[in-house]
């Protein structure tokens, strides 16, 4: 696999929203009435989405996975009435949720190995807003996802009926807003920077193995690698991202390994990023993911503490895009940004990274 | 596609560098009842523009954004306060242009 050193940008981005701009708009189609297919390749943060909107939009979530499903789950089931003279519909537990209060209907996975009788129930929910009598509430949106014909996923096509009621955008691969996510869900910061210094294409790369890099294995890989012993964390990475990938990631450990946050925070050791390793994008990331991350376990730090990581962040030969990255990931400890503001060797930092971006808006 | 945010921001600065600062007289006050805030006049000096005449105020010690009494300024949480007369006003002082770090720490 050939990677990007230093890029957090790659050209696998095809043409389909990041995903603050893909929630946003999505956001924006919904409150306007719009029901909406978001689709992107497995495990990109689809239902992500919708999780975060519903609590952005302060309604309920229901996720309905089509595929899992009886058709009778999603369009309930009728029986008789008392005298066995009427059918009456009995609704789904989410069907009675929907109806009452405002929520977000999630119908994922909706071009999976459906059935008609699936999509017959799906462009009900999609077109008229309701289950048999048994109509939404008028807050209630619908928002549905699906997977990319080419990612090997078992796609059924949607008849073009049901296509035709939504709104479509497609979630691209987005290494900055996934780690920007990651910051914020408590992803290992290895991590982090591993998939900040290689790009998108090592974020997600489905070549075909059981296992491969996405943004949910990533995740799934944060989870177990801080559980085992350092000479597992390959077999745990292989497990959850593949073997290729496994692999990098464990020559990046043997940079990241270089570098000592405590004794940079601590005791104010100085990095050279001018010379020898410090030249290299992958030792850059090491040091700022390693020196971030370690501070972001602190409570505090003491004013010296403090003036030490200014004086990190000024190192020699460190670029501003490098000072940004570790300050956008220090900045939103919320501890953390007003003992930096009260700092005068911060102030004068910060001073002198506002002056170079002004003149690039000066020219 | 570019990121909302950032878009937004990069056209407010440019706004702020482009009409508010060459077109705009910045006067600043330094107010006896309040020791840690400054305050500055932003006022149009275009003659149709009777009613650009704001106010911007900055904390010195940094202990809180900028505040402008202009309807964007109040009106815009995205990027926290910062309109373009409150740019213009940070980006033309050097003593409170760190403060204008904080836009860019949100793309």
């Amino acid at each position: 696999m050939a990677r990007k050193s230093g890029s957090m940008e790659s050209p696998a981005d095809d043409g389909g929203l990041n995903w603050n701009d893909c929630k946003d708009l999505v956001r924006a189609m919904l409150e306007a009435g719009v029901s909406v297919l978001v689709r992107g390749h497995p495990g990109v943060g689809k239902s992500a989405i919708a999780s975060r909107l519903a609590l952005e939009m302060d309604i309920g979530l229901v996720d309905i996975r089509l595929a899992q499903r009886d058709p009778a789950d999603i369009a309930g089931v009728y029986f008789p009435d008392e005298g066995r003279t009427q059918l009456n519909l009995l609704a789904p537990d989410w069907v009675v949720r929907a109806v009452n209060e405002p929520t977000l209907v999630f119908l994922d996975e909706i071009n999976a190995a459906v059935t008609k009788l699936h999509q017959a129930a799906a462009y009900q929910i999609v077109l008229e807003r309701r289950v048999g009598p048994f109509r939404f509430h008028p807050r209630t949106v619908v928002l549905a996802a699906g997977n990319l014909e080419e990612d090997n996923a078992i796609v059924t096509p949607l008849s073009s009926a049901l296509s035709n009621r939504f709104a479509h955008f497609r979630l691209r691969v987005d290494t900055k807003s996934w780690v920007e996510w990651g910051t914020d869900n408590g992803i290992d910061g290895r991590i982090l920077g591993f998939i900040s210094a290689r790009g998108s294409e090592m974020l997600y790369d489905n070549n075909g193995d059981d296992a491969f890099p996405s943004p949910r294995t990533w995740e799934m890989a944060s989870k177990v690698i801080g559980q085992v012993h350092s000479e597992q964390i390959r077999r745990v990475l292989t497990a959850c991202v593949g073997a290729a990938a496994a692999a990098e990631f464990d020559s990046w450990l043997a940079i990241y390994g270089r570098v000592d946050p405590s004794a940079i925070v601590r005791r104010g050791q100085k990095v050279d990023f001018s010379k020898g390793d410090g030249l290299e994008p992958s030792f850059r990331y090491a040091a700022i993911f390693s020196v971030s991350s370690w501070v972001a376990e602190q409570s505090d730090l003491s004013p010296k503490e403090t003036e030490n990581l200014v004086q990190f962040l000024s190192s020699r030969g460190l670029d501003p895009e490098y000072q940004f990255l570790c300050l956008r990931r220090l900045w939103h400890l919320p501890w953390l940004s007003p003992r930096l503001r009260a700092t005068p060797v911060f102030r004068k930092l910060a001073g002198g990274m506002v002056a170079i971006r002004k003149e690039s808006y000066m020219a | 596609m570019r990121d909302k945010t950032a878009h937004e921001r990069d056209t407010r600065i440019s706004r702020a560098l482009r009409d508010v600062v060459p077109h705009y007289d910045i006067t600043r006050f330094d107010p006896a009842d309040q020791a840690d805030k400054v305050r500055f006049r932003v006022k149009s000096r275009s003659p149709g523009k009777t009613l650009s005449d704001y106010t911007v105020i900055v904390s010195r010690e940094w202990a809180s954004p900028p505040a402008c009494t202009c309807p964007d300024g109040s009106g815009r949480a995205r990027l926290g306060g910062y309109c373009k007369h409150a740019i213009a006003v940070l980006a033309q002082n050097d003593e409170f242009s760190c403060q204008l770090i904080e836009l860019f720490l949100r793309d």
